[in-house]
């Protein structure tokens, strides 16, 4: 009787845990979305206002990004333009997303908008950059909008099917 | 930091290899088997390198021209040194490109030419770069020296103008005056110079900061323009002496006259053969004399870059 309490509880706190995990995985993909909005913010002023280069924008993103596979991107990307080893900007910088975002709990589509930066048109004056940027920008925010609006939502079903789950399983193994 | 790496480093692979391995180096020079001594030996014989689309590669290297007729330089290869050269950040150095050159880390400087962008007669830009000049700056401490004590002539600096035709070493020479005159020396102390580097061959500042050691009391201006930059540097700066290089145009005379009567001395270079050539054209006229420029450096080429010719103070 105690060892099927036991199981029972097992059972039950596995489900609600991965149904807490899904909401986390949420949330956080919001929080690295917002935080990818605000480093855009920082490049459009660093170009259309400091001027500066690439490289050395990179460096100092990362020394801003409060998400560690975030700073270790931009660290990187900074790195590697520096090596002049013959590459594209948007090579290295897609090689990257796909090399520090693969723990990341964006979704495919995030990575894929992201990987677009690298197309910025570098040869082009600093306004073609911002307006490349500002549309990337847009897009960025209306990702975290919806899934701001659907966050709770999602929550609340991860939590409660979590739970239904768990007691599903219970009820079909009793 | 190996110093030639600052100049392979914005070359693509294959031009890189030429510089470090075929430019020859004489037995006398170097331990062979010491690679960074030759590497130091490279640096100091090398002056230009040039890349020019679907030509050989070339360099000027120890005073003669070599050109590798095996190395054709590409599109490819050229559009990669583009890329290396502005960090990748074309749009960063829209007006340095406009300008023809960009400063790359050391102070070295890549000339740049090809396609002219026109806006209303007006050159705004240049595209489809096929013409690579990447000139080695070489900073000559000490090529002054013979001229300090014309400088602090009776124990005080007066406005001072340095003459000179181009590729004579005029920016070379007041390079080192400032850097002499920032250090200071056993009989003098060291003054507060403000410098307006509108061409960023004084100081070579890469990202802000100067490649060329102009001294411990210098102030740099990078990339404004003479006229306004003099200005501002008095103001906020507070400088003993404000030098520029290349004074040209009727506002950079304007401002000029403005510092004379403001306390500052004022160093200067100008391209010129003679005092007497220079001061046939009427906008200078006003500000070379007793109460103007009253020491003028002429210099020539006579002996090499840098030679001078004569020193006059006006009484």
């Amino acid at each position: 009787m105690y060892i099927k309490l036991v199981g029972i509880m097992f059972i039950l706190s596995g489900c609600a845990i991965y149904g807490l995990f899904l909401c986390y995985r949420t949330n956080r993909r919001i929080d690295e979305l917002a935080e990818y909005k605000e480093t855009l913010i920082l490049l459009e002023g660093q170009i259309s206002y400091g001027n500066y280069c690439l490289p050395l924008i990179c460096t100092k993103l990362s020394n801003v990004c409060k998400i560690a596979h975030i700073r270790s991107f931009y660290k990187n990307v900074g790195e590697r333009l520096n090596e002049n080893a013959g590459l594209e900007f948007s090579v290295i910088w897609s090689e990257c997303i796909n090399e520090f975002l693969k723990n990341s709990y964006l979704y495919d589509s995030d990575k894929a908008l992201l990987a677009g930066i690298g197309n910025i048109p570098l040869y082009l004056d600093g306004s073609a950059q911002i307006n490349y940027l500002e549309e990337i920008k847009l897009r960025l925010e209306g990702l975290t909008n919806c899934a701001r609006a659907e966050a709770d939502s999602k929550c609340r079903v991860y939590k409660y099917v979590g739970l239904a789950a768990g007691a599903f399983i219970i009820i079909l193994l009793i | 930091m190996n110093r030639l790496n600052e100049i392979t480093g914005v070359l693509p692979d294959r031009l890189k290899a030429v510089i470090l391995e075929r430019l020859e180096v004489n037995s006398t020079d170097i331990y062979i088997s010491d690679v960074n001594r030759r590497f130091y030996v490279i640096y100091k014989k090398l002056q230009e390198i040039r890349l020019r689309v679907n030509k050989p590669f070339a360099v000027t290297y120890d005073g003669s021209e070599k050109m590798f007729n095996d190395v054709i330089v590409s599109v490819e290869e050229i559009r990669q040194c583009i890329q290396y050269i502005s960090s990748y950040s074309v749009y960063a150095y829209r007006n340095d490109i406009k300008r023809g050159f960009i400063t790359i880390q050391g102070g070295h400087r890549a000339g740049l030419a090809g396609q002219a962008v026109f806006d209303a007669e007006k050159m705004t830009d240049q595209k489809n770069i096929s013409f690579i000049n990447i000139r080695v700056a070489h900073e000559i401490c000490g090529c002054a020296d013979k001229l300090m004590d014309f400088i602090w002539k009776d124990g005080c600096l007066k406005h001072t103008l340095i003459i000179s035709p181009p590729a004579c070493g005029k920016t070379t020479m007041l390079r080192d005056i400032i850097r002499q005159l920032s250090y200071g020396d056993n009989r003098h102390c060291g003054i507060r110079i403000g410098v307006v580097d509108e061409r960023s061959e004084l100081a070579a500042c890469y990202e802000g900061i100067p490649q060329n050691d102009l001294g411990p009391r210098t102030d740099v201006l990078d990339q404004a323009y003479k006229a306004d930059g003099m200005l501002l540097l008095l103001r906020s700066m507070s400088p003993q002496l404000i030098a520029v290089d290349e004074l040209g145009g009727p506002d950079d005379i304007r401002s000029v006259k403005y510092l004379m009567h403001c306390g500052c001395v004022v160093f200067a270079t100008i391209h010129g053969y003679s005092l007497d050539e220079v001061i046939k054209r009427m906008e200078l006229r006003e500000i070379i004399g007793t109460c103007g420029f009253s020491r003028i450096i002429t210099l020539c080429a006579v002996n090499g870059a840098g030679s001078v010719k004569e020193t006059t103070e006006i009484r």
